[in-house]
């Protein structure tokens, strides 16, 4: 079988030495198992995240985003982008859709990129989409099951979707309140799922955490707390911001409020990539603050 | 077998609920001929189900009896009941309408003893009772259904059940050889009379119908009121069959929100208002009873104020001026919270409740775009008159959301059109 080939937005956490640099080492392993060949967008920029709604102003976010877009067009032509990480994700998609809602803004963009250096076309015809979408939609979660050599069994998981790959767009079919494929996931590779775990979309703060500390650990205080109420081993998440509020602040909030929170939050590509055979390096559990100790005995046979 | 003769100067009505049957009759008692087709085995539609009207708390099966007598009584009108129809040709003063009728396995020989049923095992999800009740799979629609015949659910046929239940059967009424049948109905005018349905209730997400228990809608808070309903005539919660004494009603669900239903449901309002005396009505003056009711605001209009003031001054009644954002669940007890902002004085709020009940909004039926290829509508698709319409004339609530009282009126208005037309039609004749 062919590789699937796209075009591919790493976004900032990925990088090596950031927070989801273990998300990135396992959706490289999880890709190789699935004939899936990524092919990173060159020189790559900011997507504006948090920073570009807050300060940034409308054209420049929107610009950042067309940069990587314009240069996924010359690079990598007629793949569609995959973006791992759902603030890039949203960022991205959100430009693609307002440049193609407004000439204008179109134009602006395009001029500035001009400026910049890059006087291109920007057909803006490519698809947005993040790697769980992929999955899903062009894998299936038959294919998913196919390169599974170690089932996941007696480790149960809560599926937290968090809001970025959620709210406005969410994933196709999905519902917004009650969103399915983590948990599908899970069952596909032989975890149990939390199906009704009640935060799965519950707002885990984002950026919020570095200026507003205790409202957002209220917030992550009860993602972790629904997911101990229902025997969850551990979390599971599509994204890196979730991943890193709900895992780092454990011991402020045990601190704060008495608890003796200890649970790990790992990525879907990690499940997978332990799913299909891969030992603790392959599937980044390696970078997981709080170790994901069940993942690792099964990585570890 | 049915025959049905019928002329340019029939008048089809299309839905024997409240504005159907209404329509029909003042049709056929100002001496016209008309053919009322119905898609279910009885007549009666929404209205039967109702435990009570509003404002006068008044019993349903005392007006729709009222209108059977006037039904049998009239020879001009034809009923046909589990007809639906599949095309409409031709133009004002002439349709031609094919009709569909699903065999019922029961004929007119069937005197509604019951002897099927008893003998019948299989089980089937009663419509009735918006599922919540199961039946025998050979059933009376309802007590008041009429015609009073049985129908053999078709999921039985081929079974041994089916075999039972013609067995049991002494009158020979049973005839499971019955088949679907096609038939043409002329008409002069055409009274589309379809009314509405409940929204999807699981469509609005927040509210969790789809995931808890004890979230239900107000047309099922209405059967669990009817003494030979689901419950028995008590409000007992689905999770675990206690009693709900805590109840809360979220107006506007799925109406009046962009995301769903963009009109004003119109009847909610009042529904709720009326359930909320439900609770008395069950309670008495048991402390622990009460009824939350959690609004937009309140269109009560014109002659309902007075009834709104009488439930307002009930202390068990409490008013919440919110839009609900969110309901989650109370995994240890099954309660319900009610989470939102209170936007008299802007307090939020985590309300537990026993039971939710969603004041559901309502939908047409039948689009108006499924209409003899398309027929003038709202946004909303109900019917609106306009030259695409020809005479085919929406009644009641597949024009607009409307209470009975207003349905009502609207079918004599429809049925007072329809007549001017075949009035044409003899004139062009004679």
């Amino acid at each position: 079988m062919a590789k699937k080939q796209y075009s591919f937005y790493p976004g900032c956490t990925s990088e090596r030495k950031a927070s989801a640099a273990n998300y990135m080492v396992s959706v490289n392993a999880m890709c190789e198992k699935l004939n899936i060949k990524l092919n990173e967008i060159p020189d790559w920029n900011c997507c504006g995240a948090s920073i570009g709604y807050a300060e940034g102003g409308e054209l420049p976010r929107h610009v950042m985003n067309a940069r990587n877009i314009a240069l996924s067009e010359q690079h990598n032509p007629k793949q569609d982008i995959v973006a791992t990480c759902a603030a890039c994700w949203l960022g991205a998609k959100e430009s693609s859709e307002r440049l193609s809602a407004s000439e204008q803004l179109l134009a602006d963009t395009k001029e500035v990129l001009k400026e910049a250096g890059l006087d291109v076309q920007l057909k803006n015809e490519t698809p947005i989409r993040h790697m769980v979408e992929v999955l899903i939609e062009d894998i299936g979660y038959e294919g998913i099951k196919e390169p599974m050599a170690k089932p996941l069994e007696g480790i149960k998981f809560a599926g937290y979707v968090g809001c970025q790959t959620n709210r406005p767009f969410g994933v196709d079919g999905e519902s917004f309140e009650n969103p399915m494929y983590l948990d599908k996931m899970v069952e596909t590779v032989g975890g149990e799922a939390i199906t009704n775990y009640e935060r799965k979309v519950t707002c885990c703060g984002g950026a919020l955490a570095f200026s507003e500390p205790e409202k957002s650990q209220v917030q992550i205080k009860d993602i972790i707390e629904a997911a101990y109420d229902q025997g969850a081993d551990m979390i599971v998440t599509p994204c890196p911001v979730c991943q890193m509020n709900v895992e780092v602040y454990q011991g402020q909030i045990n601190k704060t409020y008495n608890t003796k929170f200890n649970i790990p939050v790992t990525y879907y590509s990690q499940l997978l990539t332990v799913a299909y055979g891969g030992d603790i390096k392959q599937a980044g559990l390696d970078g997981n603050i709080i170790r994901a100790k069940r993942l690792e005995e099964i990585a570890s046979k | 077998m049915t025959n049905t003769v019928a002329t340019n100067e029939t008048i089809l009505v299309v839905g024997a609920g409240i504005s159907g049957l209404t329509a029909a009759l003042e049709s056929a008692e100002c001496g016209k001929n008309v053919v009322l087709i119905e898609k279910n085995p009885s007549v009666g539609g929404r209205v039967s189900q109702l435990y009570k009207y509003f404002p006068k708390l008044c019993r349903p099966s005392c007006g729709l009896e009222i209108n059977l007598r006037r039904l049998k009584a009239n020879p001009r009108i034809k009923l046909l009941t589990m007809a639906e129809v599949t095309g409409i040709e031709g133009e004002p003063g002439d349709y031609r309408v094919a009709v569909q009728l699903q065999p019922r396995y029961v004929n007119e020989n069937c005197t509604a003893c019951g002897a099927c049923a008893e003998a019948v095992t299989a089980e089937i999800d009663d419509p009735y009772n918006y599922q919540l009740k199961q039946i025998k799979a050979a059933y009376l629609p309802h007590n008041m259904a009429y015609p009073q015949r049985y129908v053999i659910d078709p999921s039985i046929l081929g079974t041994e059940d089916a075999e039972k239940a013609k067995a049991a059967c002494r009158y020979g009424a049973i005839d499971l050889d019955m088949q679907p049948q096609s038939i043409e109905i002329q008409a002069g005018a055409i009274i589309w009379a379809t009314g509405w349905k409940p929204y999807d209730a699981a469509k609005i997400q927040p509210y969790g119908y789809d995931r808890f228990a004890n979230v239900i809608t107000s047309v099922e808070f209405e059967r669990m009121m009817d003494p030979f309903g689901p419950t028995g005539g008590k409000l007992l919660r689905p999770s675990d069959g206690r009693e709900a004494k805590n109840v809360a009603f979220i107006q506007c669900a799925g109406s009046r929100d962009r995301n769903h239903l963009t009109h004003c449901s119109r009847i909610c309002c009042m529904a709720s208002l009326k359930q909320a005396t439900y609770i008395g009505e069950q309670y008495g003056d048991d402390s622990d009873a009460r009824a939350s009711i959690y609004y937009i605001d309140i269109r009560v209009i014109d002659r309902f104020e007075d009834f709104y003031e009488q439930v307002r001054a009930d202390e068990r009644v409490h008013f919440i001026k919110s839009k609900v954002a969110n309901i989650t669940e109370d995994r240890a007890n099954g309660d319900v919270i009610l989470h939102g902002v209170d936007t008299e004085g802007y307090h939020r709020y985590d309300n537990p409740h026993e039971l939710c009940v969603l004041a559901i909004g309502m939908e047409p039926s039948v689009d108006a775009s499924q209409i003899n290829g398309g027929v003038a509508s709202d946004a909303s698709g109900f019917i609106a008159a306009g030259e695409s319409t020809g005479a085919i004339f929406g009644a009641g609530c597949a024009t607009n959301a409307l209470d009975v009282n207003r349905a009502v009126q609207s079918a004599t208005a429809a049925s007072l059109r329809a007549i001017q037309v075949v009035n044409q039609v003899a004139r062009a004749e004679a």
